[in-house]
């Protein structure tokens, strides 16, 4: 019976998600086990205790690697790089419009929910693009790839705004005016947004837009790299 | 997945039938000869991985009322996969000497 207790008490060892779902079977398992064990004592414990340490530590690791905070980690940065590369989009957008400007398009109304779509089309093939070179070979469900994108509308919500209508005016001054209608169709969608209507069918674009990159490129490059 | 050497070992524990916790370490043993004996630990943590993985399954308990396991369709194809890949790997080593021939 002690015996037992020192080892329900060794499992305090293993993430609490493998002691709560295992944890009476394990102990179970010991007393088996014990009982039918032919060595001496002292091998007994010798084998356990290695066994304990052995598999605690690469419990631990494993629960590290696959829990919910290391995916929600990596989606964050997989959302945060489809941004970069969305930003860069826009300056590089705006760059070309300045590059061919013609007079003509001046005072262009750019319609606001169209231009949203537009870019919750831009926004999702991006991060799509970043979660499939970022994201590990086992976040494969669909609604990872689509958790993600939901993870990048906030973000973008927060910082497409003034944060990137100053990027765009710092790092490109020949855009600074007129004001770029392609800068519009970019960020205006987000930085903008005015109704719920106007948002879900940006994320449903986003989302779309993610998914399919996501079924264009079925494994991920990290899985790519090991297979060969 | 690729399962690691005690994985395998449970996989191809189960190929036979469903099993429960004890019985599967007793296979183990069993099936390598004694060369290798997992301790509870290792088995449940392989268990929590192949049952995550979708390799394994949960199935009725046994008169003891004992969690009982079952490879999944998946599990089955997965360790055939790797008996398969196994066997490659011993004809290439015997290929290159490295092993003496089967003959």
């Amino acid at each position: 019976m002690t015996s037992e207790r020192i080892y329900a008490a060794l499992l305090y060892l293993y993430p609490r998600s493998l002691r709560h779902e295992y944890g009476r079977e394990m102990v179970e398992a010991f007393r088996q086990l014990q009982r039918r064990s032919t060595r001496p004592p002292l091998a007994f414990w010798s084998f356990v205790l290695a066994d304990v340490a052995r598999s605690s530590v690469l419990a631990q690791i494993d629960e590290w690697r696959h829990g919910p905070r290391q995916i929600a980690i990596r989606l964050a940065a997989s959302s945060a790089a489809g941004l970069a590369v969305t930003v860069m989009s826009a300056h590089g957008a705006t760059w070309l419009y300045r590059y061919f400007y013609h007079p003509y398009f001046e005072g262009t109304d750019i319609p606001m929910l169209p231009s949203g779509i537009a870019l919750g089309l831009v926004l999702g093939a991006t991060v799509g693009l970043a979660q499939w070179m970022l994201l590990p070979a086992r976040v494969r469900r669909a609604s990872a790839w689509a958790l993600a994108s939901a993870v990048a509308l906030p973000i973008a919500l927060l910082f497409c705004g003034a944060a990137v209508d100053r990027a765009l005016l710092g790092l490109n001054p020949v855009a600074a005016e007129p004001y770029s209608a392609a800068r519009d169709l970019l960020v205006v969608g987000v930085s903008r947004t005015a109704t719920w209507t106007e948002m879900s069918l940006q994320f449903s674009a986003m989302a779309a837009a993610a998914l399919v990159i996501r079924a264009l490129m079925r494994k991920p490059l990290m899985e790519r790299r090991h297979a060969h | 997945m690729t399962p690691t050497r005690a994985e395998f070992h449970v996989l191809l524990a189960l190929h036979d039938g469903p099993r429960h916790g004890y019985g599967l370490m007793q296979d183990v043993d069993e099936l390598s000869s004694g060369q290798l004996q997992i301790g509870p630990g290792t088995l449940y943590t392989a268990i929590k991985r192949l049952r995550t993985a979708g390799l394994i399954s949960e199935t009725d308990a046994d008169a003891d009322r004992r969690r009982c396991y079952k490879l999944t369709r998946k599990g089955r194809t997965a360790v055939e996969e790797e008996a398969r890949r196994m066997n490659d790997l011993v004809r290439l080593a015997r290929k290159r000497g490295l092993l003496p021939s089967a003959s």
